[in-house]
Parts: structure tokens; C-alpha cells; sequence
């Protein structure tokens, strides 16, 4: 009986260990792009790894990562990444608004490097 | 392939539809001008825009209140076949990334719907020619070809935003389709999206301003 108990226990303490270690694991990678800032959604949110561009692709973080001081990009690890912090969705002002910034910056490096999806449904999967 | 097809076929598409059009009115009018310049004495501007008009709305003609249904599905047909594709925001996207122009855009959910009443109007369409005998009589191969040429974007389009089958393919598919159709318009009796106005003007204008009765 005491025995059972400890096998019972091992296993919940296991398995616990496993729902951590892969919850973990998956918050490390995005995999779906869906900014809280539309509202009124249209479509369900981009598939995009972050991981296979920064790491597998080896883009450099400055391709899609900035903050403009002076003409320059002096984005670095510790900046801002959310591109909702300075493009809003409605273009209230000289920058971008939200959307048109994601898909410039995507699909304008899809283009430019000849791969990478282009089509609506390739990014925006039912 | 999606980047020729989106990029310079549209290019080609536009440029042979909007010259072509251009090219074919003024040719139709410098005709006129030669072969038929007894119409110019009865030109009248009320008479064509009271003509025009009539003919724009609902049941504004004799022959639409004859016929409902057709009257409906047509007007059906063409309201969904403009509004789609200009106020859609898959394709105003694809402006905005190109010209950095767009319209407003309406929501995807009622392009949708629109989309399959443009398709369901279509099939009336067909079956009247089918069905009624008179109209049957008078109809070619080629009344199917342009009704099908009109309605293959629309089937693709919404196949494409569905993501039926490899969304990537059938994005190119109903581009290709899109093309297709604006290129035949100079070319057909499509045409008529513009020569219906110098039609009517010319009708119009005839019967108002020279006999003094209303075709409609
Ligand atoms: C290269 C990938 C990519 C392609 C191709 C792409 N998008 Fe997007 N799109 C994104 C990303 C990333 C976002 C921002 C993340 C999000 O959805 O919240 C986005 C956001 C959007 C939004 C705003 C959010 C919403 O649902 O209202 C709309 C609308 C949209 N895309 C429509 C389209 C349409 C239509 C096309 C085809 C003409 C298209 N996209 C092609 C990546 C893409
Ligand atoms: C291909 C474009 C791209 C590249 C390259 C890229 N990122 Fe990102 N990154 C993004 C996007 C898009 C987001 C999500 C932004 C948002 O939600 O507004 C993001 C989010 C982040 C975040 C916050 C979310 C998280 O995962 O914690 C960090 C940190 C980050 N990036 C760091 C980096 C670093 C460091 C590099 C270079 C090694 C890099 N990125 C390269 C596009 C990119
Ligand atoms: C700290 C504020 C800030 C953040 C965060 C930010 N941007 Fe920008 N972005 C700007 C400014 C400022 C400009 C220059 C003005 C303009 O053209 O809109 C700009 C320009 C752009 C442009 C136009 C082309 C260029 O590079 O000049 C794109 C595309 C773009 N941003 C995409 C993104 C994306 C994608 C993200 C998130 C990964 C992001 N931005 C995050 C401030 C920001
Ligand atoms: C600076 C260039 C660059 C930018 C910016 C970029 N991508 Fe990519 N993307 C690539 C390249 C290169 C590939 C092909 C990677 C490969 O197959 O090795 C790719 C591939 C992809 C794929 C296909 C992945 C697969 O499994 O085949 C998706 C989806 C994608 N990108 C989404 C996005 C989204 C969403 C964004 C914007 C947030 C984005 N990309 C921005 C360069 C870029
Ligand atoms: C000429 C070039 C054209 C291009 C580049 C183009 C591009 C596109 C794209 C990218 C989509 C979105 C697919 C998605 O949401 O995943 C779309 C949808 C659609 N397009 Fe086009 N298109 C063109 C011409 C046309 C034309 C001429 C028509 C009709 C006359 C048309 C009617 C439609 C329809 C009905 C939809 C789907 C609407 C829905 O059900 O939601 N397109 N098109």
C-alpha cells in the first residue's frame, strides 16, 4: 500500500515535471501571430517561428526588429518587440499602421529573398 | 509563379482592358460620326441621362416590371460583380501594397455571402436561357462562355478565401481567372459595362427628343 502511494505520487510528480518542462518549451517559440489590437478580426492570426527565421533562416534581429534614432536602427535584446507599441491600428500619425507593418515587413522579405509565403491562406490558415 | 501572375500579368490584365476600352469607344463614336452623323442632331443630354437613369434602377424600364426575376437576378448579378472585387479586402490589401491606394473595405463575412449570391443569380440567369423558349432561340455558346468567364473569379475567389484544396494554387487559379475576365471585356459583348451608357444616350435621345415617347 505504502509503496503504491510512492509509484502514485512519482507519477504525478513526473508528469507534472513534463506539463512544466513543455509548457516551457512551448512559450519559448511563437508559432501564431494574433495581436490583441484588431479588434474585429478578419482573419485567425499569422503562423510565423520565430525560430526558424532568427535562427534556421539566420536573419539578423534588425530585419524585423528597429527603433529608429537619428535614421539608424539601434534596436537591441532589451528594446521594445511589440510592433503594436508604436504602430497602431488605425495610422494615427506618420507611422505605419499595424497590419500594412506586418505585411510590409513579411511578405516584403518573402519577395525579396524569393521565399516564404505570399498568398492570404498560406500565412492565415483556416 | 504567384509573383508574375500578381505582379505584371495584373499589369497586362488592366492595361488591355482600360486601352482596349478606351480604344473601342472612341472607335464606335468616330464610326458614328462617319455612318450615322443624323444621330448628333438629336443628341440631348436630359433625354440620355433620363435614360440612363431608367434603365440604372430597379424596375425602372417597361421590360424589368415585365420580368421580375430577371429583373432581380440581373441587378443581383451586376451589383455583386462590382462591389466584390473593388470593396473586397483581400484585394484592397494588394492595392494599398502596390499603388499605395484603397477603398473602403467591407467586412470578409459579407463578400462572402455576396459571392454566393452572385453565384446563385448566375444560375438563374442560365436557366432562363434554357428554360423559356424565346430566349433560348436567341441564345449562342458564347452567352454560356462570358457568364461562365464572369463567375470563374468568384467560384475560385471564394474556393481560395475557403482555403479548399492548396490555397496557394487556387489563389493562382482565380488571379489567373480575375485576368481572364477583365482582359475579355474590350473584346466581347462584356463591353457593354461602358457602351451600355452610349446605348442608352443613343436610344434615348431617339425616341425622347425625336419622337417624343420614353423607352421605358
Ligand atoms: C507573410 C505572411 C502574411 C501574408 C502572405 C498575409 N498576411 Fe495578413 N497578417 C500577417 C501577420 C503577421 C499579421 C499580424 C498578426 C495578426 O494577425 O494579428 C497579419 C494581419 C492581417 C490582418 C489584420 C488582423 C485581422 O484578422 O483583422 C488582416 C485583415 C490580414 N492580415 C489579411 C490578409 C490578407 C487578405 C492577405 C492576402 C492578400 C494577407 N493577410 C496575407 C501575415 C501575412
Ligand atoms: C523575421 C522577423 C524576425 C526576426 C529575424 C527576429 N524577430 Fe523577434 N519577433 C518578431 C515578431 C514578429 C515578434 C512578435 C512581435 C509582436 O507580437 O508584436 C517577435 C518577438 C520577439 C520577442 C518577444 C517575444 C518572445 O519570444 O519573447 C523577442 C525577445 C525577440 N523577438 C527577440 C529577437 C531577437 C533577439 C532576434 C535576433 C536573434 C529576433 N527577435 C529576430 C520577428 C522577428
Ligand atoms: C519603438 C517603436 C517601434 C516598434 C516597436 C516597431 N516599429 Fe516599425 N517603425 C517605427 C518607426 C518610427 C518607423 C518609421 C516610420 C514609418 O515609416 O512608419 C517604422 C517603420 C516600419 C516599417 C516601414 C519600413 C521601415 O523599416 O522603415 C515597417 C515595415 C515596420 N516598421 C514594421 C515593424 C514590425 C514588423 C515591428 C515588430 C516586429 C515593428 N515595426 C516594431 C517604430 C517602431
Ligand atoms: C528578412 C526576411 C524575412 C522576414 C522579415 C520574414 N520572413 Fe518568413 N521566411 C523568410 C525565409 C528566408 C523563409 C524560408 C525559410 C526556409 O524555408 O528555410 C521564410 C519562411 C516563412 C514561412 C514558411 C515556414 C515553413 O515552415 O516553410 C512562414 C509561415 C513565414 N516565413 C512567415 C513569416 C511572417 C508571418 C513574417 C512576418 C512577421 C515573416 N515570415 C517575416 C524570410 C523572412
Ligand atoms: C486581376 C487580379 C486579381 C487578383 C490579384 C485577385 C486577388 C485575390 C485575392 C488575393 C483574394 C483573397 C483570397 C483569400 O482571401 O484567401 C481574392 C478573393 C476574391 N476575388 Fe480576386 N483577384 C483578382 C481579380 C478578381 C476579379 C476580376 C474578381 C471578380 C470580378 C474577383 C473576385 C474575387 C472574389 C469573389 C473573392 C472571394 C470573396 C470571398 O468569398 O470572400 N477577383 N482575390
Amino acid at each position: 500500500m505504502k509503496k503504491n502511494n510512492i509509484v502514485l505520487y512519482a507519477a504525478i510528480a513526473g508528469l507534472a515535471l513534463l506539463w512544466f518542462v513543455c509548457s516551457a518549451y512551448a512559450q519559448d517559440e511563437i508559432k501564431l501571430l494574433k495581436n490583441d489590437s484588431f479588434i474585429d478580426r478578419e482573419r485567425p492570426g499569422a503562423v510565423f517561428s520565430h525560430t526558424l527565421h532568427a535562427d534556421k533562416a539566420g536573419i539578423d534581429c534588425l530585419a524585423c526588429h528597429h527603433i529608429y534614432k537619428n535614421g539608424e536602427n539601434v534596436w537591441d535584446d532589451s528594446a521594445e518587440t511589440e510592433c503594436a507599441e508604436c504602430h497602431k491600428v488605425e495610422s494615427g500619425g506618420k507611422t505605419m499602421p499595424l497590419m500594412k507593418a506586418f505585411h510590409t515587413n513579411c511578405k516584403g522579405c518573402h519577395e525579396k529573398e524569393n521565399k516564404g509565403p505570399l498568398t492570404c491562406g498560406e500565412c492565415h490558415p483556416k | 509563379m504567384y509573383e508574375f501572375v500578381s505582379g505584371p500579368l495584373v499589369w497586362v490584365a488592366f492595361i488591355v482592358f482600360i486601352g482596349g476600352m478606351i480604344i473601342k469607344t472612341v472607335g464606335l463614336i468616330s464610326l458614328s460620326k462617319k455612318k450615322d452623323k443624323v444621330v448628333y442632331n438629336h443628341l440631348n443630354l436630359d433625354w440620355s441621362m433620363r435614360s440612363i437613369f431608367r434603365w440604372l434602377v430597379p424596375f425602372g424600364s417597361r421590360g424589368m416590371r415585365e420580368n421580375p426575376v430577371l429583373t432581380i437576378a440581373g441587378f443581383v448579378f451586376h451589383i455583386c460583380l462590382l462591389a466584390v472585387p473593388l470593396f473586397l479586402l483581400g484585394h484592397n490589401i494588394l492595392w494599398d501594397e502596390a499603388w499605395g491606394i484603397s477603398l473602403w473595405s467591407m467586412p470578409d463575412r459579407i463578400a462572402d455571402w455576396m459571392t454566393l449570391f452572385l453565384i446563385a443569380a448566375a444560375i438563374v440567369l442560365i436557366i432562363r436561357r434554357i428554360v423559356l423558349p424565346e430566349v433560348k432561340i436567341v441564345t449562342t455558346s458564347t452567352d454560356y462562355i462570358l457568364l461562365a468567364i464572369a463567375c470563374a473569379p468568384f467560384i475560385t475567389g471564394y474556393m481560395a478565401y475557403h482555403q479548399w484544396m492548396d490555397a496557394k494554387t487556387i489563389t493562382i487559379i482565380h488571379i489567373l481567372c480575375g485576368e481572364l475576365m477583365l482582359i475579355s471585356i474590350p473584346f466581347t459583348k462584356l463591353s457593354h459595362m461602358i457602351l451600355f451608357f452610349l446605348s442608352r444616350a443613343h436610344i434615348g435621345s431617339e425616341f425622347g427628343e425625336r419622337r417624343g415617347t420614353v423607352t421605358w
